[in-house]
């Protein structure tokens, strides 16, 4: 069970190319180097900011230095030169901080920040002002937490004497439950920003910023494309907290770790990665953070743009990373030893290293009963297999091999095909892209018959085209076949893979029949068996490594013992040889052991 | 050279190996050794098999002694880069030779049974690209999809063995010794060539993990046997199924047997099912093949890395299948050429190496000073 | 660097393709050829007739007029041409077949026994080689002309007539009464080979000949194909061997006479048989007997001739004793077993005595077991079995075990009045 995360210098070309690109229009294949990423800066050694983990909070400050930030990208900053907020401190004069900040937030023209002046009530009265963005704070907990103690009680309980003011106010006063002190103008706009509420206090040399976010957002809700029959029916929403929140209460294990880091240019939003310390290899958790970490483009909105930016290999065929909104299958990649990433904003979870199987499994196969999940599987690869080689096995037999269908079929096809005008090809093509149609539109057609309505339009345009002798009747079943096989996909991405490549398929089948098709799987193949996911072969463990007893064949989950190989865990096995300890009984039973 | 970074597990290695020899039972191979052998075919395949095992021991030896290094390199320590460039061309030649003559007969014989309209160098050009293509991913996609698909033939050729039992008929192995038994043991040992192409592995060596437990010998021997019980039952299994008169007549063994199947009116015509098996392993075989010429070049001509080269060896291989004008002629030199003298650069050139070797430390020994 | 490699690849393989594809031939554009027929031709060598298949009616006509005969759309075209092979006749057809005719689908290839026993395989060996051609199709010998035989294969239960041949070869596993392997591979293995005879089913057209001889006693299986009693259903009759000599057809064989090669091949599966009843003379026990396990052949080569010595195990069971005696009872079991054993004795000596001294083949493939004895293949060829076999001593036994006793325990007679 060797593990090796090579080092990824290939990749590492992709990854700063792939961001130059995002960066201007829509990825081009035609300008490789498009955008001038300017040289030497290809990874700069930026922080993201402070980290927001409860163990293991980044120095702040640390890595700067980099004072050439690309402003260039600042179309209308054409009043005052903005100064690099990266090295600002707080002066403690209270006027020329705020006075800076709103320059930096474009106040008064931003409506959406409200500065908040006011004084604390002590016998001096010290000034102070409250900055935060409206919408995103929780409006009682500011009132209750910040302006109240800071307005009203203060008086009751602050001694100047002792201490700086900032510390008074934080110990005293303040009674929310995070507060931090920071002494750099960025912590406090990113505090801002993040909706915290930012304290500056005049004559104080730091900022006191205090843990208010609350925005609307939606509530926890059922999984809309990973529905499982027994089994939890919670799934991810947009909101960072909630999420961890979600995969924490499935697991509670102190060595589940959260550490948060800030991607993305103008648009720097929270990224946790999740994993389980002592088991999960930490090349791993290295090169999940030098990957986010060297982000350089301005807007990472969600996890699929993210997911694009870390990917090994943006042109292959494959995903390479599991996207999921379900917390418990989150959870359960996490105990094998692999990563997760939560992106604020996205209710879907990126977990990595992953393997093709790991995308042909669903949370339902752990959570019924021995061989069903097993039969699952098996019946969702030949679903795969359908859905990307049904047609053009169909074309590759109709055009070159009719001696492969029994006589009768035979007879069926060719009667079938006296009506029709076209060539097999031509009417499996227009059959298969008048199908696509149908599916990309079911999508938008509004309310939950949607994707019913799809499928059986789809099926009644098919009896219209056969009444009227455009296509054979026989390859309505094809497609539909097809069409059904693909839905057996469970994750979103690769199934999108599948419904591209079949119709290269088709085209082979029908120029080189069965040969053609076999010319495509090969190459396919081969391609397939040189992706890595993150340093694992994407076609493990069909390789050399074990797969711990979980890939297609499932054993009963007390004999699940081990962790998959191909993750290099630190600790391979998960449960003793004996799981099941009720199995012995006393030696005075002598009822059958069962 | 190939490329260092690339690392293969010694399952994988044996699957390379395995696969490498046994592709050759979709080509006319089986009915060769019919016409060879008569009724002991199998017996000439088995001999020749057996007798590979100690013809690949200095093989093993050889490689054993220099651990990491390749056959080229072990060449140049011992017997000079001029002489050594000499033996390099001499193992590019018959992999050329095998290549090239392969690539011609599946072309023309796959391509005859399921598209027959096709033009040859449309066939030719198809399985070569896909070739190219596949070596331009490396080693390491090579060999897992090499480790894979083995199974996937493998499960097809034994359903193919196994389907055509409504037709056996033991009878058809007397008499026992066929055309005699000085007679087989003869055409055993010429046949030697059968598994040259076991050279694979001293090529490939320095990129196979080996983690100790798997030396040269164990991996040569066990694709030796693995690859020799495939060969064997295929040709027991063809006799079986046809009576040596009709059995020398075919031109592609597997291909009949596949048609033959008959379980009813439904369960019948599944060649097409098998085609998959025919090209998976000729384009298997192709991709080895050209992964290890391009071994061999880089080695020979110190070049850093072989992808550049890829192209123009694919020209070269089809230039020189196209030399064959017609298809039997090709078969001979496969068989004539290739299998009765391909065991020279193959078993023989290594055993020069081990020999000059075994003399050098003998000298050095003597010397006083080891060196390596 | 990888992905432009691939591009310039990819690109030259589209320009590749600028030309077109190649073979694509729709399953609409091939005239399926289910049956050829080869007879003797009278301008040319041969006379091809093909029975081409018309899909939309088959497919389609399912409904329509089916039954009705005549008005109904037939499901099949025949066709004929002459020419010298019989691959030129096929390309002859496309001078006035529209679709390229396609061998793929042949379900059986008929011979007329007058160009059998001319040369038979002078014209089917040799089409082996071609792709299309399949070694599993069926072998017929027309009694008659091929060409009424392929013309009057149409099916009336079938919409299909390839699946009309397929059963109606199949039913030799529940009849034995003609030939169970006739396909071309077992015909052109035998036909090569120095150990047995080919040998192939006979048919004809039937079904409205008068029976000559009223009232006789025939056995069920001792006509030859068209000589059957019978009228309606389909037009043609499979029934008996012919016989061949390598490439040669010899002679012929009745239903019964086939049944017992069958059984010393090892090859009878089950089949129907009416014993006379040893008590009762007038009356039968029909058994039901099968193959279950495969004869034993001993053959001896030391003497001057060889002696073969085949043992043939065979299990039955009572299907209706028309006397209502009780044969049930373990000690009368025997005398049906011993009647049973007397009927295929005396089979098996006409057969024994046409191949050895009419036809001088063995078909039996007796051969093969005799090559077991040798060790060398020259040697094996110096012996030359097959004209030795002729003055071989064949003794044939037959062991026969009455297993079962139907639904009825014991028999009764019925009141006569």
């Amino acid at each position: 069970m060797s593990f090796e995360l090579k080092d990824t210098t290939k990749q590492n070309v992709n990854t700063g190319k792939d961001a130059g690109e995002q960066r201007n229009a829509p990825p081009d294949r035609a300008g490789d180097h498009g955008v001038e990423v300017p040289e030497g800066q290809r990874h700069p050694k930026r922080s993201r900011g402070r980290s927001r983990g409860i163990r293991k909070p980044v120095p702040v400050g640390s890595g700067e230095g980099n004072g050439k930030e690309e402003k260039k990208e600042s179309p209308g900053e054409n009043e005052e030169p903005v100064v690099n907020p990266g090295e600002q401190k707080i002066s403690g004069e209270l006027d020329r901080d705020v006075d800076y900040l709103k320059r930096v937030f474009h106040f008064p023209k931003n409506k959406d920040v409200v500065f908040r002046e006011f004084s604390i009530g002590i016998d001096n009265p010290v000034r102070a002002i409250v900055i935060f963005i409206d919408g995103m704070t929780n409006k009682a907990v500011q009132n209750d937490s910040v302006l109240q103690p800071l307005m009203l009680l203060s008086r009751l309980r602050i001694d100047t004497s002792k201490g700086s003011p900032q510390d008074m106010v934080r110990e005293r006063l303040l009674p929310g439950n995070q507060v931090e002190i920071f002494g750099e103008m960025h912590a406090v706009i990113d505090g801002v920003l993040n909706g915290d509420t930012a304290v500056l206090i005049d004559g104080a040399h730091r900022a006191l910023v205090v843990e208010t976010k609350g925005w609307e957002h939606r509530n926890v809700d059922k999984p809309e494309v990973e529905m499982v029959v027994r089994g939890p029916h919670e799934a991810f929403n947009e909101t960072f907290r909630v999420n961890t929140a979600l995969i924490r209460k499935g697991f509670h294990s102190p060595d589940l770790v959260t550490e948060i880091l800030k991607v993305g240019n103008k648009d720097r939003i929270n990224c946790g990665i999740m994993y389980l310390e002592g088991v999960v290899n930490p090349e791993l958790v290295k090169e999940a953070k030098r990957r986010i970490s060297l982000l350089e483009t301005d807007y990472v909105g969600t996890g699929g743009i993210l997911e694009q930016f870390i990917e090994d290999r943006t042109y292959a065929l494959a995903p390479q990373v599991l996207s999921t909104e379900r917390p418990d299958r989150v959870i359960n990649h996490i105990i094998e030893g692999k990563v997760a990433v939560l992106a604020e904003g996205s209710p879907h979870v990126l977990v990595f290293p992953m393997n093709i199987f790991g995308m042909l499994q669903t949370a339902e196969d752990a959570y019924i009963r021995w061989p069903y999940g097993s039969l699952l599987r098996m019946l969702r690869l030949v679903g795969v297999f359908l859905a990307t080689f049904l047609p053009g096995i169909y074309v590759a037999v109709n055009a070159y091999h009719h001696e492969m269908i029994p006589t009768d079929l035979l007879m069926a096809f060719a009667g079938a095909r006296e009506q029709v005008p076209f060539p097999t090809i031509v009417e499996v093509l227009i059959m298969e892209i008048a199908f696509e149609l149908i599916r990309e539109a079911g999508i938008r057609i509004p309310g939950v018959i949607g994707p019913t309505l799809g499928i059986v339009g789809a099926l009644i345009l098919g009896q219209a085209a056969v009444a009227a002798k455009i296509v054979s009747p026989i390859l309505i079943v094809i497609v539909a076949v097809t069409a059904i096989g693909s839905f057996v996909i469970p994750n979103y991405t690769l199934s999108l893979s599948i419904r591209a490549i079949r119709f290269v398929y088709i085209i082979l089948g029908g120029l080189w029949g069965f040969f053609g098709i076999i010319l495509g799987f090969f190459i396919h193949l081969h391609h397939l068996s040189s992706l890595k996911s993150f340093g694992i072969p994407f076609l493990s463990p069909l390789g050399s490594n074990s797969g711990g007893g979980d890939v297609i064949w499932r054993k009963p989950v007390w004999q699940q013992e081990e962790r998959p190989g191909f993750v290099a865990p630190l600790r391979n096995k998960k449960q003793p040889p004996l799981s099941r300890r009720w199995i012995k009984r006393d030696k005075g039973d002598n009822l059958n052991g069962n | 050279m190939a490329i260092k970074n690339e690392r293969i597990g010694p399952v994988e290695a044996v699957s390379l190996a395995v696969v490498f020899i046994a592709a050759k039972i979709y080509l006319t191979f089986p009915a060769l050794m019919v016409s060879l052998g008569l009724s002991a075919a199998w017996m000439v395949v088995l001999l020749a098999v057996l007798i590979s095992l100690p013809a690949f021991l200095p093989v093993a030896v050889l490689m054993d002694k220099y651990p990491g290094k390749s056959i080229i390199e072990i060449g140049e320590e011992l017997v000079g880069p001029y002489l050594n460039t000499v033996f390099v061309l001499g193992y590019l030649a018959f992999l050329l030779a095998v290549e090239s003559m392969v690539l011609r007969q599946f072309a023309e014989r796959i391509l005859m049974v399921s598209i027959p309209d096709l033009p040859i160098s449309m066939a030719m050009s198809g399985m070569v690209l896909g070739t190219v293509m596949a070596c331009f991913f490396g080693l390491e996609a090579i060999a897992r999809s090499t480790r894979i698909s083995s199974v996937f033939i493998g499960i097809l050729l034994v359903l193919v063995l196994v389907a055509t039992s409504p037709y056996w008929s033991l009878n058809n192995l007397a008499p026992i010794w066929g055309p005699g038994l000085a007679e087989v043991m003869g055409s055993g040992i010429m046949k030697l060539s059968l598994t040259s192409e076991i050279f694979l592995l001293a090529i490939i060596y320095p990129s196979i993990n080996s983690k100790g437990t798997w030396n040269m010998w164990k991996l040569g021997s066990h694709s030796l046997i693995i690859a020799g019980l495939i060969l064997v039952t295929t040709v027991i299994t063809f006799m079986l199924t046809f009576p040596v008169m009709v059995a020398r007549e075919i031109s592609l063994p597997t291909f009949e047997m596949a048609r033959l199947i008959y379980f009813g009116p439904f369960v019948q015509r599944l060649e097409p099912v098998f085609i998959p098996m025919w090209a998976l392993a000729a384009l298997l075989k192709l991709t080895i093949g050209m992964y290890a010429m391009l071994s061999l070049l880089t080695g020979l001509l110190k070049l850093p890395y072989y992808r550049p080269l890829i192209l123009p060896l694919a020209i070269i291989i089809i230039s020189v299948a196209f030399i064959p004008p017609n298809v039997t002629t090709a078969v001979m030199i496969d068989e004539g050429i290739i299998r009765t003298w391909g065991w020279v650069p193959t078993f023989g050139l290594p055993v020069i190496l081990l020999a000059v070797s075994i003399w050098r430390r003998k000298e050095t020994d003597s010397g006083g000073k080891k060196t390596s | 660097m990888v992905r432009k490699l691939l591009k310039l690849q990819i690109l030259i393989l589209a320009l590749l393709f600028i030309p077109g594809c190649w073979g694509y031939q729709e399953v609409d554009e091939s005239a399926f050829i289910l049956a050829l027929g080869v007879d003797k031709g009278r301008e040319n060598r041969l006379n091809l007739t093909a029975q081409i298949a018309v899909p939309k009616n088959i497919a389609g006509g399912g409904g329509e007029g089916g039954g009705a005969g005549g008005g109904g759309a037939k499901s099949t075209m025949i066709v004929s041409v002459e020419a010298p092979t019989i691959l030129a006749g096929l390309e002859l057809l496309g001078s006035f077949v529209e679709r390229h005719p396609s061998l793929r689908h042949t379900k059986a290839i008929v011979f007329s026994s007058e160009l059998a026993r001319e040369d038979m395989g002078r014209y089917l060996a040799p089409i082996v080689r071609y792709r299309q051609f399949r070694r599993n199709t069926f072998i017929l010998i027309s009694r008659g002309k091929a060409r009424d035989l392929v013309e009057n294969t149409q099916p009336i239960m079938e919409d299909n007539p390839a699946k009309y041949i397929e059963l109606l070869v199949g039913t030799s596993k529940y009849t034995g009464r003609f030939p169970i392997s006739s396909q071309v591979h077992s015909f052109y293995n035998a036909a090569k080979s120095q150990a047995r005879e080919p040998v192939a089913i006979l048919a004809a057209v039937g079904g409205d000949r008068q029976e000559d001889q009223v009232g006789d006693d025939k056995s069920a299986g001792g006509y030859l194909a068209g000589e059957i009693p019978r009228e309606g259903g389909n037009k043609i009759d499979l029934m008996g061997t012919a016989v061949f000599r390598g490439g040669r057809m010899v002679g012929e064989l009745t239903g019964d006479e086939t049944t017992v090669m069958e059984m010393i091949n090892g090859k009878f599966y089950e089949g129907i048989f009416s014993v006379p009843d040893p008590r009762v003379p007038g009356k039968y026990i029909l058994l039901e007997v099968q193959g279950e396990r495969k004869p034993t052949v001993q053959i001896s080569l030391e003497g001057k001739v060889p002696v073969i010595d085949v043992e043939v195990p065979l299990d039955a069971e009572f299907l209706s004793i028309q006397s209502n005696i009780s044969y049930e009872q373990p000690g009368a079991i025997g005398e049906v077993e011993d009647a049973f054993a007397r009927l295929l004795q005396e089979d098996t000596a006409v057969l024994i005595r046409k191949t050895q001294e009419e036809f001088r083949a063995d078909i039996f493939g007796f051969g093969e077991e005799a090559r077991k004895k040798f060790l060398t293949w020259p040697q094996w060829e110096q012996y030359k079995w097959l004209e030795v076999f002729p003055l071989a001593q064949v003794n044939v036994e037959y062991k026969i075990n009455i297993r079962r006793i139907g639904l009825l325990r014991e028999s009764s007679p019925v009141r006569e009045s």
